[in-house]
């Protein structure tokens, strides 16, 4: 937590001695009595409203933007204060029904794009989308459609679009995008690389992987000779080309470029940043893919703790590192290791990402799988009946991993019978369940 | 009702709770108010959390005070003691929680007395009623109103940016406004809250 302030602790002291707010139980915020809060709102005319509300906005976008160095629970902030974001948007929204004024538009439009990014970071992609779409529009409408700021503002709405698998119309951003920056930036200039380099992560989520793969060969060369070898932004090119490699299965050649970025990452960024810490993780998965497990399980467990650590215990990606690791104790037949980590991931994940998200519905299908190596059919059907239901309900009844969870509940059931000795099951249920297990625990981190 | 301790046992006010008003002699403004029901009246459940409303008439009440159509300002004369009966205080402030709470944190931290405060108070609550057209009673809307009136215009003269931040915190969620949260986002200026636009 970031160290109060002096001047504003005492700014606080002030508005707490004359009872305006009150202080929270762990005396590390405050609150204003819900009547207080609206009496403050009406007693600013419109103008005065106006002004104040810039003012909430600037502190938000500010506090967002605020970074200390070396200290990555951003992430754990920002779930803080998430709900005073939503807050200042809406009134934002109210607000943009009139026109702000020319000379601090950008102040603005800059800030507003951090509260943007913190919604994109948290998953909240319906404000995400309406800032980013709002931000298109008024820089279209103040700057013109060629402004770099103009720019920037489709980038990011792209980004958000591609996060919700809007890939087709985050890619007709894009490619209008990448044009006018070359024509406006030039062709080797950052902000095009990296508009180059979303546009290859929105053909690669397409699984277009020669195409994505053909922008970033074009980046990774092009960020060398112009931010440098060791440069963070060359890195993550390294390693999205790795990426790249590994999706298609050039476990070698992903390999020899992850073992190449990883130390660079280690010197440039230090041990325990975020991006080593991925890189640790992309080098495990490798590994695993290649059934090296007890390596993987090597560069796992360390990366575990740092990420509890610097991430917090329920960050999405620590929470990743779990489930990572406990596929690999499964894999080496460490099943109850495996549950282990694995009963402690899915109520986490149905906390933080809720219960229908992708992650939280995967970590319910590899805590069934595995209960199910125990044989623990009843558990395992019951947890399954859940997983079908979310997965008819938001992903449809015909999409593949319906379908594949279907099949798997209707075998977890039938083992369940034959267990309790009310069925005969099929010769080959043992083996289609194993080819399940290892089709499903694939590709899970 | 905390600021009570230092309130009761006047000499110049006696009073004696009875039911849900108040029996108090008053001195020299308000005499003889024989029944202190009549000038309050207590009714309904109060939004603000606590057991009454009031009713604060427009026109002429009982007792000596006498309101003219165009409300007056109320002038309380200090008599030199301010400890008079905390549950008089409270009747005045209409038995508003809130309104209790802030004029006991006001004269804390300001000093004034109870007196001069009720004052200040009645003269607020007064302003406020002559703005509504239509004869509305006097409630505890308008009795927490007046008390956050005087109170954050202390603020504001006490400290201005913490007027300032206040007012932009209105436009955050009220709950759990974190101290590190409004630590980052003034940490770039150096200075506290300075508007970065005004609309035309």
């Amino acid at each position: 937590m970031h160290p109060t302030d002096p001047t504003i602790k005492k700014i606080i002291a002030k508005i707490l001695s004359y009872s305006l707010i009150e202080r929270t139980s762990n005396h590390s915020a405050f609150s204003i009595q819900s009547f207080i809060h609206t009496w403050l709102k009406e007693r600013l005319d419109v103008r005065e409203s106006k002004e104040k509300l810039l003012d909430a906005v600037r502190l938000t976008g500010q506090s967002v933007s605020y970074e200390e160095p070396r200290r990555f629970d951003h992430w754990a902030f920002k779930k803080r204060i998430v709900l005073h974001l939503q807050v200042c948007w809406q009134h934002t929204r109210e607000y943009l029904q009139s026109k702000p004024p020319m000379d601090k538009v950008r102040d603005f439009i800059g800030n507003l794009s951090w509260i943007a990014h913190v919604f994109y970071e948290l998953q909240y992609w319906r404000e995400a989308e309406e800032i980013d779409t709002r931000m298109v529009t008024l820089c279209r409408n103040y700057f013109g459609e060629s402004d770099l700021d103009t720019l920037k503002a489709m980038t990011n709405l792209a980004m958000t679009l591609h996060k919700q698998e809007r890939f087709n119309e985050a890619e007709e951003l894009q490619v209008k995008v990448l044009p006018m920056e070359k024509e406006v930036l030039g062709e080797s200039h950052p902000d095009t690389l990296t508009s180059m380099a979303c546009l290859a992560g929105t053909l690669y989520s397409q699984r277009r992987f020669s195409e994505a793969e053909e922008l970033d060969i074009k980046v990774l060369p092009m960020r060398k000779e112009v931010l440098g070898e060791s440069h963070p932004d060359t890195l993550t090119a390294m390693a999205n080309l790795a990426m790249l490699l590994y999706k298609q299965e050039r476990f070698n050649e992903a390999e020899e470029l992850q073992v190449k970025v990883l130390p660079m990452r280690k010197e440039v960024l230090g041990e325990s940043h975020p991006d080593t810490l991925k890189s640790m993780g992309c080098l495990a998965m490798t590994l695993y893919s290649q059934r090296r497990f007890s390596e993987a399980e090597e560069l796992q467990v360390k990366v575990l703790p740092m990420r509890k650590e610097v991430l917090g215990e329920s960050h999405p990606g620590t929470l990743r590192s779990m489930a990572c690791l406990a596929v690999t104790l499964y894999s080496q037949k460490r099943f109850s290791e495996a549950e282990e980590l694995e009963v402690k991931v899915l109520p986490m994940r149905k906390e933080v990402l809720g219960e229908s998200h992708p992650d939280t519905l995967q970590a319910m299908e590899n805590l069934a799988i595995t209960l199910s190596a125990r044989e623990r059919w009843k558990e395992a059907a019951e947890l399954c009946t859940r997983l079908v239901a979310i997965s008819k309900e938001t992903l449809g009844e015909v999409h593949p991993s319906t379908v594949k969870r279907i099949q798997q509940l209707e075998d977890y059931k039938e083992a369940q019978l034959s267990q309790i000795g009310q069925y005969s099951p099929p010769t080959q249920l043992q083996e289609r369940l194993v080819l399940l297990l290892c089709l499903s625990k694939t590709h899970v981190c | 009702m905390g600021i009570g301790s230092s309130l009761v046992n006047a000499d110049v006010f006696t009073s004696t709770p009875t039911g849900t008003g108040v029996t108090a002699s008053w001195s020299p403004v308000i005499r003889n108010i024989a029944s202190p029901a009549a000038f309050w009246n207590f009714s309904g459940s109060n939004p603000l959390g606590n057991d009454h409303s009031v009713s604060y008439p427009r026109g002429g009440i009982e007792g000596d005070l006498v309101v003219s159509a165009t409300p007056q300002p109320l002038s309380i004369t200090a008599t030199g003691a301010d400890d008079f009966n905390a549950q008089l205080f409270d009747h005045h402030l209409g038995y508003n929680q809130l309104a209790i709470k802030l004029a006991e944190a006001y004269i804390t931290a300001t000093g004034s007395s109870v007196q001069k405060y009720l004052t200040l108070y009645h003269e607020r609550l007064w302003n406020i009623l002559s703005m509504i057209l239509d004869d509305t009673a006097a409630d505890n809307v308008h009795c927490a109103a007046a008390a956050l009136e005087i109170s954050f215009e202390a603020l504001e003269r006490d400290h201005e940016q913490a007027a300032d931040l206040l007012l932009t915190c209105a436009f955050l969620h009220h709950e759990k406004i974190y101290d590190d949260f409004i630590c980052r986002g003034l940490a770039r200026d150096g200075k506290l809250l300075i508007s970065i636009s005004s609309y035309n």
